[in-house]
């Protein structure tokens, strides 16, 4: 097997006496799309400025293309940055930022021509080189900014936020192509977002950061059934999150006495008579005619379905979604708790 | 522009008709009058004639020389020196910003005037220098009159202005971009050449304009520090009008042209900056 893209070998870094990063591990396949998934904070952030080469890890190694980084300035790294905001030059025309990265690596001018020209035609912004960045529109600049760092062909690329400051239709356009692009150049994106449906969506894999750690790293559909922890059962989807002791052990099941539900069986480990948090998606709570028994005390349509908030006899309060919506407030129903869908979280 | 906003223009419009217009009129009739009858309705051209005196030229070229280095030792000292700050975090910064500007609080003249003491024999230079055995006892550098003196009076007063200038520029520029042309593969040469002094030119041409022009006239700083016998284009003006036997007419001329050379460098200036609005 060859070696990964990108790999953080227990990276650590603090700055102003505060932990940005705590032990990162992290290892990116070539041609894979990687998310890194967090609030701000977290770290994200300041692990892609490490491998861009723009700060240096107090301890631990980064090693891109299975060479150790250390030392290695920015300019001589085989990695490219979309940066936030974009960071284009104001001061030159579309054809000269995007040129700008192949000037410096001293390529025949013939050849900055055509090869300007495939990348703006990449991100189809052709007609559009004599225009200085503060006259394109903010999809526009965004292109340019992914044009000029494609341009040099690097094996990895780094993604900042790119699409943080457009809005929401622009952005779900531009993550179609993004992805499209990514599939067809086969290059090897590192994607760092706070928005868990664009890191969802766009990505093969998604690391979630908390606090300067990756908590978890996998697929999307991985994440989102079977997050490890609150945090990430809160910040990958909605969830209802339950609490309870651990009554009985079987396998790879429990059956957990919930605060305000009942009797609940739950997939995951945990030793009896411990407490532990549950979590279950509001799709996967059934509204059956038997099971326990509530009240709708809030409907909430948002086009492709419902939304409830159905409070149980037993006190708790549970978000079900359902597609079909046919309830009002005050209906009496009852829910099902699928032990499949139901998972034990660590912390 | 709206008929409304006539009686609002009308003051600064006044003013600046009797008080700028008008004197820059008088100048211009004046240097077609005769020398020791500046007032007298017969013109002649005959200042202009002595506009070729070697007195004068050497003065001009004095001062050319002046001004000249005074930009460019500004611009090599001041211009990083604001960069320097403008990326300080913002208390630190203003704190910096304020103890660069502090001197331009303080009257000139009495600066002048201790710029004389540090620079005398046995001043304030020399005694260091003993103090530190670079210089002999009793020796001295002999600054004083020279004009060496008067340059490092005209960049301590003149200093101040272009770390101001280029400091408006540096403050606004996103630093980020530094980072941008190094991922892009430029060395932190190659991102000071292409990014950087492109986007600080509007600073650094302000900057050179604000220290080139005054001093370029300057006659306080040359009077003090270089000596009564070293002639600088701001003397040679001044003694035009206030020494006996005066020469207005000729004092005139030199304004003139000291103007037309000035609007002249400035559009240079200006086409090379990429628009007017670079130096505005």
């Amino acid at each position: 097997m060859s070696a990964p893209a990108v790999e953080l070998r227990s990276v650590s870094r603090s700055r102003g006496g505060r932990l940005v990063l705590d032990g990162v591990d992290l290892a990116v396949a070539a041609g894979e799309f990687l998310a890194l998934l967090g609030p701000s904070g977290c770290g994200k952030t300041t692990t892609l400025r490490l491998v861009a080469g723009f700060d240096a890890p107090d301890a631990g190694a980064v090693l891109i293309d299975g060479r150790d980084v250390r030392g290695v300035p920015p300019y001589r790294r085989d990695v490219n940055t979309v940066f936030q905001d974009y960071a284009l030059f104001p001061h030159l025309d579309v054809f000269a930022n995007v040129a700008f990265g192949l000037e410096t690596a001293a390529v025949p001018r013939a050849e900055i021509r055509t090869r300007v020209d495939e990348a703006l035609a990449l991100v189809r912004l052709e007609g559009l080189e004599r225009r200085r960045p503060s006259q394109l529109s903010g999809g526009q600049q965004q292109r340019v900014a992914v044009a000029r760092a494609l341009v040099r062909r690097p094996s990895v690329l780094l993604l900042d936020e790119p699409l943080g400051a457009l809005d929401l239709q622009l952005r779900r356009r531009m993550q179609e192509e993004l992805r499209a692009l990514q599939r067809r150049l086969g290059t090897t994106f590192v994607y760092v977002t706070h928005d868990q449906e664009e890191a969802l969506g766009m990505a093969d894999r998604v690391g979630v950061m908390d606090a300067g750690r990756i908590v978890q790293i996998g697929a999307p559909r991985d994440l989102y059934a079977r997050p490890v922890s609150r945090f990430v059962a809160e910040f990958i989807g909605e969830t209802n999150l339950l609490e309870g002791v651990v009554r009985a052990v079987d396998g790879e099941r429990v059956a957990v006495d919930v605060d305000g539900v009942g009797a609940v069986v739950a997939e995951g480990a945990a030793a009896a008579g411990v407490r532990v948090a549950l979590a279950v998606r509001p799709e996967h709570v059934v509204l059956a005619d038997d099971g326990l028994p509530g009240v709708v005390d809030d409907v909430v349509w948002n086009g492709a379905g419902v939304r409830y908030r159905v409070r149980l006899a037993a006190g708790a309060a549970l978000a079900v979604r359902d597609a079909r919506g046919a309830l009002g407030v005050g209906a009496a129903v009852h829910v099902r708790l699928p032990a499949t869908d139901v998972r034990v979280l660590a912390g | 522009m709206t008929r409304r906003a006539w009686p609002l223009l009308a003051p600064p419009l006044v003013w600046l008709g009797v008080f700028a217009f008008a004197p820059l009129v008088f100048v211009l009739l004046l240097a077609f009058a005769q020398r020791g009858r500046p007032f007298e309705t017969e013109f002649s051209a005959a200042a202009w004639g002595r506009l070729l005196d070697p007195a004068w030229l050497t003065a001009f070229r004095r001062s050319a020389v002046l001004a000249t280095a005074t930009t460019a030792i500004c611009l090599l000292c001041g211009a990083p020196l604001a960069v320097f700050i403008a990326r300080r975090p913002p208390r630190l910064r203003r704190a910096l910003y304020l103890a660069v500007v502090l001197p331009l609080w303080a009257n000139s003249l009495a600066l002048t005037y201790a710029w004389m003491f540090v620079l005398r024999p046995s001043g304030f230079l020399d005694q260091v220098a003993q103090g530190l055995g670079l210089l002999a006892p009793r020796d001295t550098f002999a600054l004083l009159g020279t004009p060496g003196a008067v340059l490092v009076g005209t960049v301590y007063a003149y200093l101040p202005f272009m770390v101001y200038a280029v400091y408006t520029s540096a403050e606004r520029l996103d630093w980020r971009l530094v980072d941008a042309a190094e991922d892009l593969g430029a060395t932190r040469a190659t991102a000071l050449r292409r990014v950087v002094l492109p986007l600080l030119r509007p600073g650094l041409l302000a900057g050179s304009i604000l220290v080139f022009v005054p001093v370029l006239g300057a006659f306080v700083v040359p009077d003090l520090l270089g000596g009564a016998k070293t002639a600088y284009l701001g003397n040679v003006l001044r003694d035009c009008f206030q020494h006996e036997p005066s020469d207005w007419p000729l004092g005139c001329v030199l304004s003139v042209v000291l103007l037309l050379l000035v609007a002249g460098a400035l559009r240079l200036l200006a086409r090379l900056g990429g628009g007017i609005d670079a130096i505005a």
